[in-house]
């Protein structure tokens, strides 16, 4: 009866937090939500006065295809983003992580710079030398500019992974008769799956919600998702800004929820 | 099947020499032990043997061949590491599976025989869609010497595989292994700290002190002929003495015996091991006033109680299953004459791989 009583009580408790969690994440969205459906919403109502499809056929009809663009664009600009940022950030992680080396620690301070520099500072600089490069206004430019970022990001999640990896085991692969690139396919690789997910989704979530850099870099030329959601905020049509930022929130945060069911295999953990 | 020989091997760790001049022949189907204690560079030679680690120098062959420029997945022999290192995402029989999906090339049906083969030689029977995490320590060492043995290599190369396991289940573990090898055949080099591992499991036992291999041979040479007075000190012994050859007989205060060699003479040492020394009560046995001693202090082992004595200028320890004597006790010892050890300098100061 007890124990009865007791789990219950937790079992109220772990729906209660959750709850509480739920509400934090999803209660901002909701004026989002009631706004991107409103046709006439006046202050200081609670409620819209009329409710309409408006902003939404805006956003898939007249504004369609600016938007289906813009969000190509972006997926485009943050998967290569991430894809290279965990391209360098497994075999940066790798060396940092089990390796020690004189300078590992200013190789940390430079990592962590361009994440305590303010993006703005650093995109304004590094737009002269795209000038001479000629890499404004192109996607490789946006590609870079957001990789100074994602990046350093993604080796500190490697880092983290390969400070807990332990190597012997890829001696033991070796010795049962692995060539190197089938200990990286079949040991390492797993081995890292979380971590390459999670590395992953931080540089595509940062590089997907780049504005600044992106506007200075790519010239109004690449049109991501932010830089053509500030464009239509800035025409005050505001039930239309909280469709197109619904539309911007909804890839990444379908990102999250598919990679978190592989971040939360914790059954993973290895037979050291 | 196979036969491993080390040549001259000497092997580096972090810039330091940790083998010197190795020379060891493993003969096909033996069981070998380099046995030493801890940090004297053992795991290095087997990783040296691997392929995972390059040699400072010397040679490595086997089946006559040098092996010194192939990488460990093409070289014959398997190193089962000690700890299990199972891969997580695997189950066991994928575990097991694993060596044969890099480099046999078997169908899907003659590998599932192998695997069910190696799973009941190794017990394991019924356990392969385990996941390695649900599996008990021993369970685990099981599937880590079952995924070297499925591959059937030429050697076979166990680091201190039992040293995780506790005692009741390290001594099955022992039991196992020795079946195993005996069954399959298995060339084995296998690395210990553990004397009583070594001498149980082994065809033959090298000793390696200080770098340097100090006797190789049966496990009962080595128990009771020991070349020097540090591998006696390895395995126990306690009691040295000096003494003296003359005329093809050791002399001294303690028991005299035939010298096996004549033409020596000079001061020798001598050893007795703990147990072969005979002690009885009251100081004033057998007229050899030299062996009337004192107990300085025992200890009780168990199976056997260990006792200091001094007598004669000389500390004894003994080694008896009488658990009647204190300490302060008038003693007398006794060494029987058959026990004795000598250490004749020269003699056996040859090629100690020699056997």
């Amino acid at each position: 009866m007890i124990l009865d009583r007791d789990d219950t009580k937790r079992r109220l408790l772990f729906w209660g937090v959750l709850l509480v969690i739920v509400a934090a994440i999803a209660l901002p969205f909701l004026p989002l939500f009631i706004w991107s459906f409103s046709e006439r919403w006046f202050f200081p109502d609670l409620l819209p006065a009329r409710f309409g499809l408006r902003a939404w056929s805006y956003v898939f009809d007249t504004a369609g295809p600016q938007i289906l663009h813009a969000l190509w664009q972006s997926v485009a600009v943050s998967g290569v983003t991430a894809l290279i940022s965990v391209a360098v950030g497994v075999p940066a992680g790798r060396v940092l992580g089990l390796y020690d080396f004189r300078g590992k620690n200013l190789v940390a301070v430079l990592l962590i710079l361009p994440v305590i520099v303010p993006s703005l500072s650093v995109a304004m600089g590094l737009h002269l030398w795209f000038l001479r490069l000629g890499l404004t206004e192109t996607a490789v430019g946006v590609v870079l500019v957001h990789l100074t970022f994602c990046l350093p990001y993604a080796v500190f999640v490697m880092w983290g992974v390969f400070a807990n990896y332990n190597p012997d085991f890829e001696d033991q692969a070796r010795s049962l008769g692995a060539s190197t690139v089938q200990v990286v396919a079949r040991v390492m690789l797993p081995f890292m799956f979380n971590g390459v997910l999670v590395a992953g989704l931080f540089a595509f979530l940062l590089s997907w919600s780049q504005y600044l850099s992106t506007l200075i870099i790519g010239g109004g030329q690449i049109t991501t998702l932010p830089v053509l959601l500030f464009a239509l905020m800035g025409s005050g049509d505001r039930p239309v800004a909280a469709a197109v930022s619904l539309v911007f929130v909804a890839p990444a945060l379908g990102a999250l929820i598919v990679t978190s069911r592989g971040m939360g295999q914790r059954n993973l953990s290895g037979v050291w | 099947m196979g036969e491993l020989q080390l040549e001259k091997l000497s092997v580096a760790y972090a810039g330091q020499t940790v083998i010197q001049h190795l020379d060891l022949r493993v003969a096909e189907g033996e069981m070998v032990s380099l046995l030493g204690p801890s940090g004297a560079g053992k795991t290095t030679i087997l990783k040296a043997i691997a392929g995972l680690l390059r040699p400072a120098s010397g040679d490595i062959r086997i089946n006559g061949s040098s092996v010194l420029n192939l990488p460990p997945e093409r070289r014959d022999a398997v190193m089962v590491f000690q700890k299990p290192l199972l891969f997580p995402f695997m189950n066991v029989a994928q575990n097991v599976a694993f060596g044969l999906r890099m480099s046999a090339h078997l169908t899907r049906r003659e590998r599932r025989q192998r695997i069910e083969e190696i799973l009941s030689l190794t017990e394991l029977d019924g356990l392969g869609r385990r996941k390695v995490h649900e599996l008990s320590g021993g369970q685990q060492q099981r599937v880590s010497l079952a995924r070297a043995l499925v591959l059937k290599p030429a050697i076979l190369l166990l680091d201190e595989p039992l040293s995780n396991l506790d005692a009741s289940l390290r001594q099955q573990m022992r039991e196992l292994i020795q079946s195993i090898q005996a069954e399959t055949g298995v060339t084995t080099l296998f690395v210990t700290h553990d004397q009583s591992e070594a001498l149980m499991l082994s065809h033959r036992v090298c000793l390696l002190l200080e770098g340097r291999l100090r006797q190789v041979g049966r496990p009962h040479q080595l128990f009771y002929r020991p070349a020097d007075p540090d591998v006696a000190r390895f395995f126990g012994g306690a009691n040295f003495f000096e003494g003296k050859i003359d005329g093809g007989r050791f002399t001294s205060a303690f028991g005299e015996v035939d010298a096996l060699q004549a033409g020596q003479s000079g001061t020798v040492t001598a050893t007795i091991r703990p147990e072969d020394v005979h002690i009885f009560r009251n100081g004033n046995g057998n007229g050899n006033a030299a062996l009337c001693g004192r107990v300085k202090k025992t200890n009780f082992e168990g199976i056997a109680t260990r006792i200091w004595v001094s007598c004669g200028g000389q500390e004894f320890v003994v080694l008896t299953p009488d658990t009647g004597f204190h300490t302060g006790d008038s003693v007398h010892l006794e060494l029987p004459a058959d026990k004795i050890c000598l250490f004749l300098p020269s003699t056996d100061s040859g090629d100690p791989a020699a056997h």
